[in-house]
């Protein structure tokens, strides 16, 4: 086995049938490809066969209970297909206010159980809410941020899960306070998750930033862009910049935008990275496409220099 | 250790109009669907390799469009070892070898398709031997025993430069299942081999698992799909309005595991019989050529693999 | 004026997504439907000789219509039954060929079977390309003279034998009459043989599409609704593929009102100069043909 397990982020929004028996009536009913993506089954499959060792969900994911039956009925189901959950992705919630922590952290709570009884490693957390609701941060809020993250942090660990911060270019946590949280919280509980792609567009450099936290990295997803830095009337928007109106894309495929993946290899290779990495592929009109081409970047080129 | 069996995808995308797009963000921008994504050759070779296959088997309609792109097949040959796979043959129509009179010609053809293969770098010239059973059925005796002088002579070619010239019936083609056995046994056996194509030997009504036991020894690579309409009737094989392409959207052809063959019983005589070389997976008929690569790719490698590999 | 939508939107030829549902004729059968619905009660079609058979049910050639459509009436039948009353020209590019001899008897071959079909389907137009691409041509392109001077040559008789129906020449950006190129050989070619008007083309090849229309006058035979908003700034109309261009991947042909041409003004045009012929919505290249037909319908309720 090699240092990098691949994951791919479950971007394929609600799945409705575990499987499908009747596929080709299914099929029949419209001719189209639409029967192609309706089932767990299906897409495992296809994970599976582009290379992947498992899947990141979201831990909102309805479907664990009204498809599954529960946590082991979808762990046993994933893993029949070869797979592993690798972790799940949530939002801290409005962490920055004092009275929310409770909140936030049974939360989380919930959800790193959930984790855990899934089997995953990981919880990607985002550490707060969106910029145009309540930015910019307060003193206040920042403190209260980070004793929040310390407290979820705390609670992972204890259930074997590593909480990693996920940032994202349009959270409240931004460009001003991004490092100085990072380098707040503890070490000891409070890991990062590296999205390439949202930590470019807020403005640092992805291998710079890697090689200053390398030793708070837990994980990654890994995704391109091609806005690097984008200026603060755009991250501060108050219409929300994360779906833009024109359909312009700030998540590519790696390799289709523009962030240095072969760099940032390099230091994995350096630092000895050792675990999971969830491909995200947000964004994509064509989330098979995006996976097999992923499947290629990352199995046969990026391989080359640290797998 | 190396598997047994190597993974070919036969390319049935069709017309893929670019090399490689140098634009692709502005491209895709133009319309926001996932076109841009099934446009040119980089992508769909990187989709090859990316969903687990090791080749391709290249179209021969495909070669018109091929070479307006490349320099020429050296060149795509390149292009597809540069990411990762090798062309494991090429596919071909023998034409309309029941008539003598087409035999210079036909020949000439062949080996032209031959030496296109060995330029590429691949290793089977897969035959469809004659036409289909709408325009020239049923075949007579004489037209039997042309076409059978017409492939020993292609073979002895093929053979002579190191290319596997496998057999590669239809079910809607003129030499039907009253022939299908017949001809496998008059042609020469050191030279002709046969490409099995699960779904059309079974649609031709053939059963796949003793058609496979009985030829073993010819078989030197496949085609691999489901059906889910074994031996089907000789009014749909002849029918004079030709049944490859029903009017009202009915396949005959499936992704493996979608349809009704017995892929594990046919691996674990591969695996008895000890079939070692490339086998070529087909999804015609698919409204979706990448979800249908990969589900295959996860059936044979994942699934069958824990038979025989 | 008549409008038209052509069957040339769905494609037959290059890889997408989903391309295989265009091999069977349910595909084609509803297809009608929704051009019917989209308020259009003609069509044109491409014209296939049938060379390869009737295996895919593109109804572009008899063989098909006889074999998938119970014949040419049958075909106009099922039109009829779906609101389509009228198939109201065919268009044929031929194919590149290794002398002048060769080329121009294929042309000829494809405009006479084009011919005989279009009346038994009762068309009022055909198109025919003047030549094929530029970078498919080879040796021909030397010889550039006399092929056109032996395409001319076999003009008369073509308009002889298409009576009633116009034989309408169009050129396209990466053929050998490419932009304005076309007017000096119509000025040499027999007064029955009409332009087809192809703005797109035009556009793209450097030709105002309006002084076209008023240099042709009368002599437009038929319209073909083409937009585009493409520049060819690499000369891709040398280029092999010059329908994709390699180095800018772009979609030439936009659906109609997507492109930059002045399509109000130039329908505004044509009724100025009094042409009574059809106007023909072709959507080539569409990435998604139901929605290329209501992108149409809207664009020419609006002008």
């Amino acid at each position: 086995m090699g240092n990098i397990q691949y994951s791919f982020m479950s971007h394929w929004k609600g799945i409705p049938y575990k499987s499908i028996p009747n596929f080709r009536d299914f099929y029949y009913e419209d001719k189209t490809n639409y029967a192609y993506y309706q089932s767990w089954d299906d897409i495992l499959k296809y994970t599976k066969a582009c290379g992947f060792d498992g899947i990141e969900t979201f831990a909102m994911l309805q479907e664990i209970d009204s498809i599954f039956g529960g946590p082991s009925g979808f762990v046993d189901f994933v893993e029949s297909h070869g797979l592993k959950i690798s972790g799940m992705f949530s939002g801290m919630g409005p962490g920055h206010v004092k009275e929310n922590i409770p909140t936030c952290v049974a939360n989380a709570t919930r959800a790193i159980k959930l984790i855990a009884a899934c089997g995953g490693k990981h919880l990607n957390l985002c550490p707060g809410i969106d910029h145009t609701t309540v930015g910019p941060l307060t003193e206040d809020g920042i403190q209260n941020t980070i004793t929040c993250l310390n407290e979820i942090g705390r609670v992972a660990e204890d259930h074997g899960v590593h909480m990693g911060i996920h940032n994202e270019f349009f959270c409240i946590m931004n460009k001003p306070n991004h490092r100085r949280i990072i380098e707040t919280t503890d070490p000891k509980y409070v890991h990062y998750c590296l999205d390439t792609a949202q930590v470019a567009i807020m403005g640092e450099d992805l291998c710079q930033f890697y090689e200053d936290y390398h030793d708070r990295i837990c994980t990654f997803h890994m995704k391109d862009t091609v806005d690097m830095n984008l200026p603060d009337e755009i991250r501060y928007s108050p219409s929300n910049p994360e779906i833009q109106d024109d359909g312009h894309r700030w998540f590519w495929e790696p390799g289709l935008g523009a962030l240095d993946f072969e760099g940032l290899y390099k230091l994995m290779k350096k630092y000895n990275f050792q675990g999971w990495a969830t491909v995200e592929t947000d964004g994509s009109p064509d989330l098979m496409a995006s996976l097999a081409h992923s499947g290629y970047f990352f199995r046969k080129k990026m391989a080359k220099i640290y797998e | 250790m190396e598997n047994n069996i190597r993974y070919s995808h036969m390319s049935h995308w069709k017309g893929i109009p670019y090399k490689q797009i140098p634009n692709f963000r502005d491209f895709y921008y133009e319309d926001k669907t996932n076109i841009a994504y099934y446009q040119d050759w980089d992508m769909i070779l990187k989709y090859h390799a990316g969903t687990g296959y090791e080749g391709l088997e290249v179209a021969p309609w495909d070669l018109w469009d091929i070479l307006k792109l490349f320099k020429d097949l050296g060149e795509f040959k390149g292009f597809v070892n540069d990411r990762g796979l090798e062309i494991s043959g090429m596919f071909h129509g023998l034409g309309p070898a029941h008539d003598k009179r087409n035999h210079e010609m036909l020949l000439a053809q062949f080996k032209g398709a031959v030496d296109n293969i060995i330029t590429m770098g691949g290793k089977h010239i897969n035959v469809c031997p004659g036409i289909d059973y709408a325009a020239v059925g049923p075949m007579s005796e004489e037209g039997f025993q042309n076409t059978i002088a017409l492939i020993n002579e292609c073979g002895r070619y093929s053979e002579d430069h190191g290319v596997l010239l496998g057999l590669h019936n239809e079910f809607f083609c003129a030499m039907n299942y009253p022939q299908h056995r017949r001809m496998i046994e008059s042609t020469d056996p050191s030279c002709v081999h046969y490409c099995i194509d699960t779904a059309q030997v079974s649609l031709l009504g053939e059963d796949l698992l003793t058609f496979y036991d009985d030829y073993h020894d010819r078989i030197s690579t496949w085609h691999l799909k489901d059906t889910a309409d074994p031996k089907v009737a000789e009014e749909v094989r002849y029918a004079p309005s030709n049944p490859e392409i029903q009017d009202d959207g009915h396949r005959w052809f499936w992704e493996p595991g979608k349809g009704v063959l017995d892929f594990e019983g046919l691996f674990k005589l591969m695996k008895k019989h000890g079939f070692k070389g490339w086998a070529t997976v087909e999804t015609d008929g698919t409204p979706d050529l990448l979800a249908s690569m990969a589900y295959a790719s996860y059936f044979y490698n994942h699934e069958m693999g824990k038979i025989y590999r | 004026m008549k409008t038209a939508f052509s069957l040339d939107t769905v494609n037959t030829r290059y890889q997408e997504p989903n391309r295989n549902r265009v091999e069977s004729k349910y595909y084609w059968e509803e297809l009608f439907t929704l051009i019917s619905a989209g308020g259009f009660d003609a069509i044109e079609m491409p014209y296939d000789s049938g060379f390869m058979g009737a295996r895919c049910a593109y109804p572009f050639s008899k063989v098909v219509l006889d074999v998938k459509f119970g014949g040419v009436d049958g075909f106009k039948q099922d039109l009829a039954g779906k609101g389509i009353s009228k198939v109201a020209g065919l268009q044929f590019t031929p194919r590149a060929a290794g002398s002048v001899e060769e080329y121009v008897k294929g042309f000829v071959f494809g405009v006479k079977g084009m011919i005989g079909h279009a009346k038994l389907l009762g068309c009022d137009y055909v198109i025919a390309s003047v030549s094929p691409e530029i970078a498919s041509m080879g040796a021909l392109l030397d010889k550039k003279d006399e092929l056109l001077d032996a395409l001319a040559a076999e003009l008369p008789a073509l308009a002889d034998e298409a009576g009633d129906i116009k034989i309408c020449l169009r050129n396209e950006y990466w053929g050998i009459l490419r932009g304005t190129a076309m007017q000096d050989f119509m000025k040499k070619v027999d007064s029955r043989i009409c332009y087809c008007v192809d703005l797109a083309n035009l556009k793209i090849a450097e030709a105002c599409p309006f002084c076209f229309i008023k240099e042709a006058g009368n002599r437009i035979g038929c319209v073909t609704l083409t937009d585009t908003s493409f520049v060819d700034e690499y000369e891709c109309y040398k280029d092999n593929n010059p329908q994709f261009p390699a180095k800018q991947a772009t979609q030439v042909f936009k659906d109609l009102g997507e492109g930059s041409i002045d399509i109000k003004g130039i329908v505004a045009l044509l009724k100025e100069i009094g042409f009574d012929g059809w106007m023909t919505v072709s959507n080539r290249q569409t990435r998604q043909v139901s929605r290329g037909i209501l992108r149409a319908r809207y664009t020419l309720n609006n002008i």
